[in-house]
């Protein structure tokens, strides 16, 4: 745990100093914004994932809607949104390949208006900032995913199974 | 020369109290004599050490026909007297911290130490509760202690001392050896020294953990839920196939070949919410399964109580389903081990926190100690509070589900003050972390129920094993008492076990805790396995009997469970699935939903056309001609929903069914051949209504109009609008986050309540209640 936060600490440095030239670069309010946003988005509607995905997605997209006219806050409710998604890929829980797509796309709108790097955006949220924003990168390059499907049974010899449940 | 000297006074003192205690039962007896009572009973001496002695402890003695007590002197050195008692008998002596016990066969002497103790824990299980042994000591008890066991358990003793390499110095015999322990006026002899080598010796344990395994023995493809793993792999990832019980039966014994100290626990939801092969026989093949792999404790979890607490018990007692309603017959879905029997769960169920309201004790164990040589762990099993809110109110009938927190503190100091040298707790109950990598061990961003729980345990608490969330984490938890917890949970669908290391020294605990995530990593090509992850072979004998189960399971599939008249197909027009025109058999389907909640007093049913995937046909190949086969049943309804009721006005009714029409719905489904559009629900018998194909599809939201006004009936009486009518539908309309744009059901059903009953059970039961179905005539009249 204080591994963690030590990680946490020094990706936010090194975000913030990697960055400090570009344009436009967030003031500290602005992280902090960021920072709650994430956190609220987690207290939330983190919970709801494993029960019901749709649920989950549906908890964050209604705070980022509530907050279209607060970029940082919105940001930081639909990088969570990301994240958390991400964090049951690992374990490819069903549903949330699509949902972790959707809220990358819609963060990544919102980022490029910020001028946040991919960096200090990762250290809004605890966890492994190099490898994060190397699957972040790597899902924008591979192929877009199916759209989400209906759950179907898959049969043999007459005995199915959900696919996909 | 002094030092001899030192020793011959000790030997005196030894011997003056010894003759001054024998003199003192002398004259008890004499006593008891004299006032004319019985002289008959048991006297025993000894000394309670653990290297230092245990002064000024009670001493407890049971023996068949009396028991007696007494306190230790401050070398441990006590004599008891049991009046009316005969050998055998138990000794316990308890410091009021900790408790150890030993037992008299022959003769008069007994020592109590930490070598009893691990003698009197094999006297009976190899894992057992020794302080309940002692108060359940009996005369069904006493068989136990014969000279053979006792024995045997003696050089079991001596067994675990060479192999973990402690040299016993001539000690031959631990309840009979001279033992003078060492004081602060006097040193320990040889068997005392062999006391503090124990308790300075540290034994490391491994413990094996899984959770929400869910009966998913077979192997899950890499694109299931729960089929794959994402393991880290320098700075970068891989995704992997994971699971199957075979594989993970070989990633078990790998782990044991380990450390012979070993324990596989679960943390509950081991069955039940469980694929075909393991529903079908009431997850017995489960069972059967984990037995074989190992499984020896596992706390509940809410799916364990699904079906009930009567099947719970069944299925761990073992016992055949009971007979009734097409369920129950022997070698089909019950009792399908060897000789048509079903054994139950050799692993213990703990259900520390689910009190049975009649007794007020807990419905299962509690607790459970597994002892490792000089050391013991003790387990405290535990399903989450809140389970009654996601368990059928008829499943938890009669059941109490207590407070987390208080349930573990309670049982965590009493296993400790029983003298366990550590508690772990397994529940059903967990977090979540942010982390994107399996065996991530910064467990970062750790969130979720169980949060509260850790913040508020004892110190007593050494490890917790969780699960419930389907996550998987290694974290150590810091708890506001500034202790440390060891935290794990394994993911789900057996993708992985927690290995855990514990490192225990007797009379001191818990020295040091770490765990890995272990992943079961399939030897098949299509897997790159990282630097630091293995993958393994499947092991035979899990595999045979996987591939049994699976067998088995499809021939259950075609036991028959009704009969129709006419081919019950999704489409009236019989092309096969057309979701845009009336179904027959989604007709069929609402019929059974609504005939199957009997007790909630419902009028309509609505399913929704994508929940029927297949037609019934009355001739098919592998089934008598009109026979529906449950298989038939499964293909049509896979999903397990499960049935709701809730309430809708007249008017939300008729805002329902235009919603069949109203965009998005309109260009889901189109058939040009009919020119309709749309999603039509299935209704039950009695519900009617006419719609106009002409008018305007694709609506907004609201605002559709192609149901004939004063066209909706129910029983032949016109809907009214203002009325609030009972619905019944499944889970997926009434609380889906994209219900097929049915989202009245979802926002404006009022009071609604979760059923339980799965849509199939509805199902099966309707076609075993209503034999020779055929195509029911339509309910609903299109126009143009």
């Amino acid at each position: 745990m204080q591994k963690s936060i030590l990680r946490h600490l020094v990706c936010l440095l090194l975000g913030a100093m990697g960055t400090g030239a570009m344009a436009g670069q967030p003031s500290t309010a602005q992280f902090d914004a960021l920072r709650q946003a994430a956190r609220q988005g987690q207290e939330q509607c983190f919970t709801q994932i494993y029960r019901d995905t749709n649920a989950y997605a549906l908890c964050i997209r209604e705070l980022a809607r509530t907050h279209a006219e607060q970029p940082m806050e919105q940001l930081g409710f639909l990088y969570f949104g990301f994240v958390g998604a991400l964090s049951y890929m690992r374990v490819s829980q069903a549903g949330v390949e699509p949902i972790a797509h959707e809220f990358l796309k819609s963060f990544r709108k919102i980022q490029k208006s910020t001028g946040l790097s991919d960096a200090q955006l990762c250290a809004s949220v605890p966890g492994n900032c190099e490898i994060r924003i190397g699957q972040t990168l790597a899902m924008e390059r591979a192929p877009a995913p199916a759209p989400m499907r209906a759950l179907r049974p898959v049969c043999q010899a007459g005995v199915c199974r959900i696919d996909g449940q | 020369m002094p030092h001899q000297r030192q020793a011959f006074f000790t030997q005196n003192r030894n011997l003056q109290r010894a003759v001054s205690a024998g003199l003192l039962v002398v004259l008890i007896a004499a006593c008891i004599v004299a006032c004319g009572g019985s002289t008959s009973g048991l006297s025993v001496s000894g000394t309670a050490a653990t290297g230092a002695a245990l002064a000024n402890a009670d001493i407890n003695l049971r023996c068949i026909g009396g028991t007696g007590t007494a306190k230790t002197g401050t070398d441990g050195s006590y004599t008891v007297f049991a009046e009316g008692g005969t050998a055998p008998c138990m000794l316990e002596a308890d410091t009021g911290s900790n408790k150890l016990h030993s037992v008299v066969v022959s003769g008069n002497t007994a020592n109590i130490t930490p070598l009893t103790e691990q003698l009197v824990a094999n006297l009976s299980a190899d894992s057992v509760d020794t302080t309940a042994f002692f108060a359940g000591f009996g005369s069904s008890s006493a068989a136990l202690l014969s000279a053979d066991n006792i024995s045997k358990a003696q050089a079991a003793v001596f067994a675990s001392l060479s192999s973990a390499g402690i040299a016993t110095n001539g000690l031959t015999d631990v309840l009979k050896a001279p033992l003078v322990a060492k004081t602060s006026t006097q040193t320990g002899n040889n068997h005392d020294q062999v006391l503090d080598t124990v308790a300075s010796t540290a034994v490391p344990v491994k413990i094996i953990a899984i959770n929400d395994f869910h009966g998913n023995f077979q192997e899950l493809s890499f694109t299931s839920s729960g089929g794959s793993m994402v393991l880290p792999d320098g700075s970068a990832t891989s995704k992997l196939n994971v699971g199957g019980a075979a594989y993970l039966a070989t990633v078990v014994k790998n782990i044991r070949a380990k450390n012979a100290n070993n324990i596989m626990v679960g943390a509950g939801d081991l069955m039940a919410a469980s694929p075909f092969a393991s529903a079908i026989n009431h997850d017995e093949s489960t069972v059967d399964i984990l037995n074989q792999i190992g499984v020896e404790v596992s706390s509940v979890g809410n799916h364990e109580f699904d079906r009930g607490i009567t099947e719970l018990k069944r299925i761990q007692n073992g016992g055949c389903y009971p007979a009734g309603n097409g369920q129950g017959v022997v070698g089909v879905d019950t009792c399908l081990m060897p000789g048509g029997t079903f054994s139950g769960a050799k692993y213990k169920y703990l259900a520390a926190n689910v009190i049975d309201t009649s007794t007020g004790k807990p419905t299962l164990p509690a607790t459970y100690i597994k002892r490792f040589g000089t050391v013991s762990v003790g387990f405290i099993g535990l399903t989450l509070k809140a389970t009654p809110n996601s368990v059928s109110a008829d499943g938890v009938s009669g059941l109490r589900f207590d407070d987390e927190v208080t349930v573990i503190n309670k049982y965590a100091s009493q296993l400790k003050a029983q003298g366990v040298t550590a508690v772990a707790v397994l529940i059903h109950q967990g977090g979540q972390t942010t982390a994107t990598t399996v065996n991530d061990k910064t467990c970062p961003g750790f969130s979720g129920d169980i949060k509260s729980i850790l913040d508020k345990l004892n110190g007593s608490v050494d490890l917790v094993v969780s699960g419930h969330t389907h996550q998987e984490y290694v974290c150590n938890y810091p708890t506001p008492s500034g202790k440390s917890i060891l935290l794990t949970s394994t993911g789900f669908y057996g993708q992985a076990v927690s290995e855990i290391d514990l490192t225990l020294k007797p009379g001191v605990g818990l020295v040091s805790a770490s765990a890995n995530t272990v992943p079961v990593i399939r030897s098949i090509s299509s897997n790159k396995v990282p630097t630091g992850f293995a993958a393994v072979e499947k092991d035979a004998t899990i595999d045979a009997l996987v591939k049994t189960y699976v067998s088995l399971s499809i021939d259950a599939g075609k036991v028959v469970v009704g009969s129709v008249a006419t081919d019950i197909k999704r489409a009236l027009d019989n092309v096969g699935r057309d979701e845009t025109n009336e179904s027959a058999l989604a007709n069929v389907m609402a019929d059974s939903y609504l005939s199957g909640v009997p007790g909630y007093t419902a009028d309509v049913a609505f399913v929704n056309p994508g929940a029927v995937r297949q037609d019934l046909l009355k001739t098919a190949a592998g089934k008598a001609d009109g026979a529906v086969l449950y298989s038939e049943l499964a293909t049509i309804e896979p999903f397990a929903n499960n049935l709701m009721v809730l309430n809708l006005t007249g008017a939300q009714i008729i805002r329902l069914l235009e919603e069949q029409w109203e965009t998005p719905n309109n260009t889901a489904k189109t058939n040009p051949a009919t020119k309709t559009v749309g999603r039509i629900l299935g209704v039950s018998k009695g519900f009617t209504y006419t719609y106009d194909n002409n008018a305007a599809s694709g609506a907004a939201k609201g605002s559709g109009a192609r149901v004939v006004s004063g066209s909706v009936m129910l029983n032949g009486i016109t809907l009214d609008a203002a009325k609030t009518y009972k619905i019944v539908t499944n889970s997926y309309l009434a609380t889906g986050s994209a219900p097929d744009n049915f989202t009245t059901l979802t926002l404006q059903g009022a009071n609604k309540l979760d059923t339980k009953i799965i849509d199939l059970d509805a199902f099966v039961a309707y076609f075993k209640a209503n034999a020779n179905l055929s195509s029911p005539t339509p309910r609903v009249t299109r126009l143009n």
